[in-house]
């Protein structure tokens, strides 16, 4: 059988959308204050395009007498950048640091634009951007193209292993959670009582499941709920003053796990699950139909592991 | 252990190839797939060919993953399939599958793993020598948050190997849909200096020994393959053997029982 020769990797894939206008490409990114000293920059709640340029999540920062705290860095270096300057508009005050949530590329791969400044993160969080953020920024290379041009992967040198701390006037809260990555942090600014929640939690926007563990965001949820917040900042979607946000990511993901659960008790196959309808009240959520199916290629693989039973062994030994 | 399926495109091969295959002119393909001479040629081997709706394959717009891409095919109203191969265009090995429905519904249902976007062809054979194609085009560019190119196998795949998963679903018709997992690598030797090492046939058999169904596997099918048939289905109770070989000789043989009714 002849068979066809490989000669090219993927490198030339990335060299061949080489720039030629990218520099006017701009996400404008507008800081909107949404507590005291506390602003954030609010993304799309779109998948990943050419046109958003990765710009689908939310990040903020935190002005202290000791200088800024900056949450999470989006999906580019051009896009920390652009943060790191629409951040010195408001303040003339220095970056104190820089905490990144988790280990998903739309929030770290800015980290870029904040040399100078320590970058924190929980250890697993650490590991993983370690391991997997060079495969992470190519991907988003292919998806987003020219916007990621010159993002290098900076993994955070701080290693977030207490349980807060005070920060100039502001008191920080540090929650480690698990669930929607194999790491979560959400930070709670005890004295504005703004609460960001990462990917923890999402707004009027399908939840994503790349690295999920249901059961334990379940739990994660809980543990959200029962803090005394004034304001969610959600990972992605508007943000919020009740619990609004947590009731809508918990009952997506209750109905998820229970739709692939039943269907795999019935015999369906992959792409009949993928076909499945949803039902009316998920339709308002952004991105929702897409958002279904790529989580069913992640979680539906696990599924099928699990319940399939052992059949009788009959090879001879 | 880590095992690579390397991204490649394979514009060069493409250049080349898509000269050779002016000899038998292929009927013009409706996915303007670069490999479609080749597949023409070297797998259809200039039979006769109809592009045909009742060759459904269903796989997702967008693959998520590369190494997990859901692929089922279904024949509707084509009596006398004898056999239906599984194409990737563009996978460096192309051909992922043949399936023999002997008692057994043209369908079946696997996953794959895919190098890059490309349209996944079914080619069903009927009884006078007719190939009757249907085929979906499969973006592969990923959501963003996987990681695309390396896999890493299950560390205790060794210990498990050709280990057997089943259950039976009793469908309308006579049917019965049996779904397993069998455990294996399912290496495609394209990367570092890992051999092949993939199952190279699974069939389903009755009681009695008669073969139902049969599934010749390649390297493209994804690791711990998951493979559906609906086979003529054997009564109320009773079960079915599942049987067969990687291309090292290591034997798959197993037997899964309907569950009694509750
Ligand atoms: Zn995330």
């Amino acid at each position: 059988m002849k068979r066809p020769l490989i000669f090219l990797s993927f490198i030339f894939c990335l060299l061949a959308i080489a720039p030629t206008f990218a520099e006017s490409l701009s996400y404008k990114l507008k800081p909107v204050k949404v507590a005291e000293d506390t602003y954030i920059f609010q993304g799309s709640k779109e998948h990943f395009s050419l046109e958003n340029g990765g710009n689908i999540v939310n990040t903020g920062f935190i002005i202290t007498k000791e200088g800024v705290i900056v949450i999470d860095t989006g999906p580019s270096a051009r896009y920390g950048h652009e943060m790191r300057n629409a951040i010195n508009e408001v303040t003339p005050l220095p970056i104190n640091r820089v905490i990144v949530t988790h280990h998903h590329p739309d929030h770290f791969l800015g980290n870029q634009a904040f040399s100078g400044a320590p970058i924190w993160a929980l250890p697993e969080t650490i590991a993983a951007i370690r391991s997997e953020g060079d495969a992470m920024n190519e991907n988003l290379y292919r998806l987003v193209g020219d916007w990621m041009l010159g993002t290098e992967v900076i993994v955070p040198g701080k290693s977030v292993n207490r349980s807060g701390e005070q920060i100039g006037e502001h008191r920080l809260r540090y929650i480690a959670l698990q669930g929607h990555d194999i790491a979560d942090l959400a930070i709670l600014d005890e004295t504005t009582g703004v609460l960001f929640a990462g990917d923890q939690v999402f707004m009027d926007r399908a939840p994503t499941t790349p690295h999920a563990d249901i059961g334990k965001w379940l739990e994660s949820l809980d543990q959200l709920e029962e803090i005394d917040f004034r304001l969610i900042v959600p990972g992605h979607g508007p943000v919020i003053g009740d619990n609004e946000a947590i009731r809508q990511t918990r009952e997506y993901l209750q109905w998820l796990v229970k739709v692939l659960e039943d269907a795999a008790d019935q015999g369906l196959e992959m792409t009949e699950v993928m076909n499945l309808d949803l039902p009316n009240k998920f339709k308002s959520l952004a991105t929702v139909e897409a958002e279904y199916r790529r989580s069913v290629h992640h979680l539906w693989p696990e599924i099928v592991k699990r319940k399939l039973p052992k059949a009788v062994d009959r090879r001879i030994d | 252990m880590g095992r690579l399926f390397r991204i490649a495109p394979m514009v060069l091969s493409v250049l080349v190839l898509a000269n050779v295959a002016s000899a038998g002119a292929p009927p013009k393909d409706p996915f303007n797939s670069p490999m479609w001479g080749w597949v023409y040629e070297e797998i259809l081997e200039q039979g006769q060919v109809i592009f045909d709706d009742r060759v459904k394959v269903d796989a997702p717009d967008s693959a998520e993953g590369n190494f997990q891409v859901p692929v089922s095919v279904r024949v509707d109203g084509l009596d006398d399939v004898t056999e239906i191969i599984l194409i990737v265009d563009l996978n460096p090995i192309l051909k992922t599958a043949k399936f023999t429905p002997n008692k057994a519904r043209p369908y079946f249902a696997l996953r794959v793993k895919m190098g890059q976007a490309s349209v996944i062809r079914a080619a069903a054979r009927t009884k006078d020598g007719v190939w009757h194609l249907g085929g979906k085009y499969v973006d592969a560019s990923g959501g963003g948050c996987t990681v695309p190119s390396v896999q890493m196998a299950a560390a205790d795949w060794e210990s498990n190997l050709n280990n057997v998963q089943a259950q039976i679903w009793p469908r309308e018709n006579g049917v019965d849909r049996i779904r397993t997992r069998i455990i294996h690598p399912m290496d495609t030797g394209l990367s570092g200096n890992i051999p092949a090492f993939f199952m190279e046939h699974l069939s389903i058999k009755n009681a009695e020994g008669v073969e139902l169904a049969h599934l010749q596997t390649f390297e493209p099918v994804s690791e711990d393959p998951v493979i559906t048939f609906e086979v003529d289905a054997v009564g109320e109770t009773g079960g079915y053997s599942i049987s067969g070989m990687d291309n090292n000789g290591n034997e798959i043989s197993a037997w899964v029982e309907k569950a009694p009714k509750s």
